[in-house]
């Protein structure tokens, strides 16, 4: 169970865990004068957190049974005002591949074994860390012929 | 806010039932049905009158499309963040730059959910942040943790070891607060400098309401919190700066949520539950509806509205623009 608000008030988001019979998958309620009317969305889940942007446009809520997060409106991954370089160095057995947090808003690490067309290309899906001001993956195992490459969504 | 759109819930990141497709079935099937449906015909005495009105069917036709279908493009979708018991989660004033605790750490997208990134390894429970999204606050393993720098550096508190905490942060961030879940009260005064109050809390009889105080409220005035007597007993007295923002309050609790200018909270006072946003508050007087809000139909109610004179008889004022001693009214 939880509420957010926009900034002035009018928007609110409630969410709740489950639904009025226990057991059954929560809802998601919306205002947008300030509570006095509220309209049940269509999604179901396990409801636990929300949180709503200051404008009201934005909304992001947390499933805690099935692990997941969930947005409404559009996301926004603006073009940097630079590209972000990707740096590679071997730590050990590990490699290192780490780039600028400034403007790393809406790209992703991308792997491929080979580089001879059509290139496939995959998602690397280790979870990426922040270290200091670089965004951090490491990788262990095999690293033989592996090409990557940060990609704008 | 955008017109609300019903959708299906997906399994898959990034992907979600979108009404264009529901549109586009639509389009192909009803449209062409319509369209080719015989002429209306009435039968009077002897004489069939067949009308054609063509112009009316495209305006069935068009009220279809637009009204009985679900509005555009706006639609709840999976983020790519990573699967996580997630336990909490905060958004930027913009809602660009996500951050959400739950037991694997804190996680941080910067784009809306499209990428993720691990902050903190620390199991958490409960995660604020300030208005652009730098300064965050969280709570787990019974501490409080700040970073000042998006999540680059983090600053433990360390309150007492048993407790569990929910927080919240003004919107520039210098005045993130933490109240202890089960039998602490504690509020701070700015970052790094937590201070534990317990001369509320831990005082006989009044404890039990300061309790449910904490539990249902993150509040500060001027690093003041009091309460008062009154013609109807006990009153309690809750207010905040207006740049305070607020934290939620999960599970059984109730809610706050940041607010520049106007509070929207919900709170527990010997029995009573009430719900008030922008100086109108909603009572509720038994435990049954608290039942009610936490299955999710405590929303159904809130036309209830009543003054805010009728709250302070139960225990709770609301106040607002920082005037401690201002009743706010319809």
């Amino acid at each position: 169970m939880s509420v957010a608000s926009s900034s002035d008030g009018t928007h609110l988001i409630a969410v709740s865990l489950f639904d009025q019979n226990p057991g059954n998958p929560g809802v998601i309620w919306h205002s947008t004068n300030s509570g006095l009317n509220w309209t049940e969305d269509a999604m179901t889940g396990y409801f636990n957190s929300a949180a709503i942007s200051a404008d009201g446009t934005k909304m992001a809520v947390t499933d805690v049974v099935r692990d997941r997060i969930y947005t409404f409106g559009e996301p926004v991954a603006t073009a940097p005002d630079a590209l972000p370089v990707l740096s590679a160095a071997m730590a050990g057995n590990q490699l290192s591949l780490s780039w600028s947090v400034s403007n790393a808003a809406g790209f992703l690490l991308l792997s491929a074994t080979n580089l001879a067309s059509p290139a496939i290309w995959y998602q690397v899906t280790n979870v990426p860390t922040l270290s200091g001001s670089q965004i951090q993956v490491m990788l262990t195992g095999s690293l033989q012929n592996q090409f990557f490459r940060l990609s704008q969504l | 806010m955008a017109r609300m759109s019903r959708c299906a819930l997906t399994t898959q990141p990034g992907a979600a039932v979108q009404p264009h497709s529901l549109r586009a079935l639509y389009a192909v099937t009803a449209v062409p049905a319509i369209a080719a449906c015989p002429p209306l015909q009435w039968v009077l005495g002897s004489q069939v009158m067949k009308i054609r009105l063509p112009a009316l069917r495209i305006l069935i036709v068009m009220a279809f499309y637009f009204c009985a279908l679900p509005g555009p493009a706006q639609t709840w979708t999976q983020t790519g963040a990573p699967a996580d018991t997630w336990r909490s989660i905060a958004c930027s004033a913009n809602g660009i730059r996500l951050i959400a605790a739950g037991d694997e750490g804190i996680c941080e997208s910067l784009d809306g959910g499209l990428t993720w990134l691990f902050l903190n390894s620390t199991p958490s429970g409960s995660v604020a942040c300030s208005a652009d999204g730098t300064k965050i606050i969280a709570s787990g393993s019974g501490a409080v943790y700040t970073s000042p720098d998006s999540g680059a550096t983090w600053q433990q508190h360390g309150l007492t070891s048993d407790d569990q905490y929910y927080v919240a942060s003004s919107a520039e961030g210098t005045n993130p607060v933490a109240a202890g879940f089960r039998w602490d009260f504690r509020l701070n005064l700015s970052v790094g400098q937590f201070r534990k109050r317990m001369d509320h809390a831990g005082r006989s009889g009044k404890f039990l309401d300061w309790q449910h105080l904490v539990r249902g409220c993150l509040f500060r005035r001027r690093h003041q919190i009091g309460d008062r007597g009154g013609s109807h007993g006990r009153k309690r007295f809750i207010s905040s700066r207006p740049d305070l923002h607020f934290g939620r309050f999960r599970r059984n609790m109730d809610a706050i949520r940041r607010s520049e200018q106007c509070l929207v909270f919900s709170s527990v006072f010997g029995g009573r539950h009430e719900a008030c946003d922008r100086g109108v508050c909603r009572c509720f007087a038994d435990w049954r509806h608290w039942f009610d809000l936490s299955i999710g139909r405590f929303w159904s109610h809130l036309d209830q509205r009543q003054p805010i004179d009728q709250l302070l008889d139960v225990g709770c004022l609301f106040l607002r623009r920082n005037t401690f001693d201002r009743r706010e009214s319809v």
